[in-house]
């Protein structure tokens, strides 16, 4: 079950780059593990470098430029709301610690 | 006997069981009223119907108590043998018995808070359920997709988590189920929100979390209903409640205890200063591989060039083009010296030739006559007329003449 989206667009599709980056991560490193194999023809292992450059950039670049989202999870009644964190959410005085 | 039974007047009165008994409840009620009472609890038990009875004991007395559904359910720990307390309530005659007993309105333990003491009831108890096992608790997923908050959205808790989140690894979203975290009926807020946000949340962990505050204040995450509920929790659940030292029955059942809301975030989350290291050390052997690759590529070649030259026609080529230039030179030796031989006839017959030139016979005298015009050369002297145009050849040259008489000579 997936929770509708508030109102507001800032919440976002569930787009979950986690796994997507461990994911990645693994296929950068099944391709340095084959490249180092050495079995590759030459021409396989440019190609397997390349692709390796290629996605270590990609990784490298999203864990530098990644932004922590968060949204908040309500609940009305039986259906789940997802709406983003709003900044006032802070500044209004805790009702608690 | 029987004049003793019934007194006469102004002899002492006599009381039926019932009314005496009932007399000396309302005697000691108005005398001692609401007290407090400190003693040893012993001989609890608790009947169907919800009420307490139990005994109340020193070293030199017992008295009977009981504690009523209502007040019962009202106290925060369980009353158990062994243990010492201070009872307020007010002391009467049961008088089915004739018993004196404590009708006890409100019962603290001593020594220690009642909050105190519900908590170490409830420790022993969920501990000897197992529900504190290693053995139970889950691993937290080395990568979580997106990590759940169940805490207060004003609280200094969840500042602190997205802080450290946000320094941490931002790559993985944060969801927050918002509940209360202190007060009355927070513990159920709490345990809806963590069930909530496991069934519509889309989450891979959840924290939950609370900033630090007095033991009252902690209260709800002592509650047996949130320990169910995070015993319940299908996915992992890390505690980070209060500071360090405090403890909490959430941080004894969840899956993993951390001693902060900021640790709980941290110890959840894949450190992306470590990920970039693994995505450089990538990198690193990257370069090596390929570099290796190509130098082990460029050996090749270097080798098979060898081989190749080892097989080479140029070695034969130039064997053979030594024998060629050998016997090239003889061939020309040979030419030359077949020109010289040809040029040495040549010579000779030059010499011959020229012993048989009609010029060298002129030399010696001879003539050659020819017939003008047509130059024909004259052998017979019919060959001629008298008056025809004659050209004499001589040595030295030509002479013009004309014919006289042509006479047939005789040899």
């Amino acid at each position: 079950m997936t929770p509708r989206s508030g109102s507001s667009s800032a919440s976002g599709p569930p787009a979950d780059l986690a796994p997507a980056f461990e994911d990645t991560l693994a296929e950068l490193e099944s391709i340095v593990d084959r490249l180092e194999g050495g079995e590759l023809a030459l021409e396989e292992a440019l190609q397997a470098f390349e692709q390796g450059v290629g996605l270590a950039r990609a990784l490298a670049g999203r864990l530098s430029e990644a932004e922590q989202r968060v949204d908040v999870l309500l609940r009305d009644g039986d259906e789940a709301l997802l709406r983003p964190l709003a900044v006032q959410d802070f500044d209004d005085p805790g009702d608690d610690a | 006997m029987t004049d003793r039974v019934v007194p006469a007047p102004g002899a002492p009165r006599i009381y039926r069981v019932g009314e005496l008994v009932a007399g000396l409840g309302e005697l000691i009620q108005e005398a001692v009223g609401r007290i407090w009472v400190v003693g040893e609890v012993s001989n609890l038990r608790r009947a169907a119907s919800g009420h307490c009875y139990f005994t109340l004991k020193d070293e030199d007395a017992q008295l009977r108590g009981v504690l009523f559904r209502g007040n019962a359910s009202r106290l925060p720990f369980e009353p158990e043998d062994g243990l010492e307390v201070l009872a307020y309530g007010e002391v009467g005659v049961y008088a089915a018995r004739g018993d004196l007993q404590l009708i006890v309105r409100q019962l603290e333990p001593r020594g220690q808070g009642a909050l105190q003491l519900a908590f170490e009831q409830l420790r022993a108890r969920l501990e000897r359920e197992g529900l504190f096992d290693t053995a139970r608790k889950r691993p937290l997923p080395e990568f979580p997709r997106r990590l759940g908050v169940v805490t207060s959205l004003h609280g200094a808790a969840l500042r602190d988590v997205i802080e450290v989140s946000r320094a941490r690894c931002a790559l993985v979203p944060l969801r927050l189920a918002p509940a209360r975290v202190q007060g009355a009926g927070a513990d159920a807020e709490l345990a809806a929100a963590l069930a909530w946000i496991n069934t519509h949340g889309d989450v891979d962990v959840v924290l939950l979390v609370r900033g630090g505050g007095s033991l009252e204040d902690l209260f709800p995450f002592n509650s047996e209903l949130l320990a169910r509920a995070i015993v319940a929790s299908p996915k992992p659940v890390v505690s980070g409640v209060g500071h360090e030292t405090d403890v909490t029955i959430a941080d004894l059942v969840a899956d993993l205890r951390a001693p902060t809301p900021s640790a709980a975030a941290a110890l959840a989350l894949p450190d992306a200063a470590a990920l970039f290291g693994d995505v450089e050390r990538c990198q690193r052997r990257l370069d090596a591989a390929v570099r290796a690759r190509l130098s082990h590529a460029g050996r090749q070649v270097v080798g098979l060039r060898e081989q190749l030259r080892h097989l080479s026609p140029r070695a034969r080529l130039a064997e053979r083009r030594t024998r060629l230039g050998a016997v090239g030179g003889r061939l020309q030796q040979a030419g030359e010296r077949a020109i010289e031989r040809c040029r040495g006839r040549l010579e000779r017959a030059a010499l011959r030739l020229d012993s048989l030139s009609p010029l060298a016979v002129l030399g010696r005298g001879y003539a050659i006559v020819r017939r003008e015009p047509d130059g024909s050369i004259v052998r017979e002297p019919d060959q001629v007329a008298p008056g025809d145009a004659l050209s004499i050849r001589v040595a030295g040259g030509d002479v013009a003449a004309r014919v006289l008489e042509p006479s047939r000579g005789k040899r």
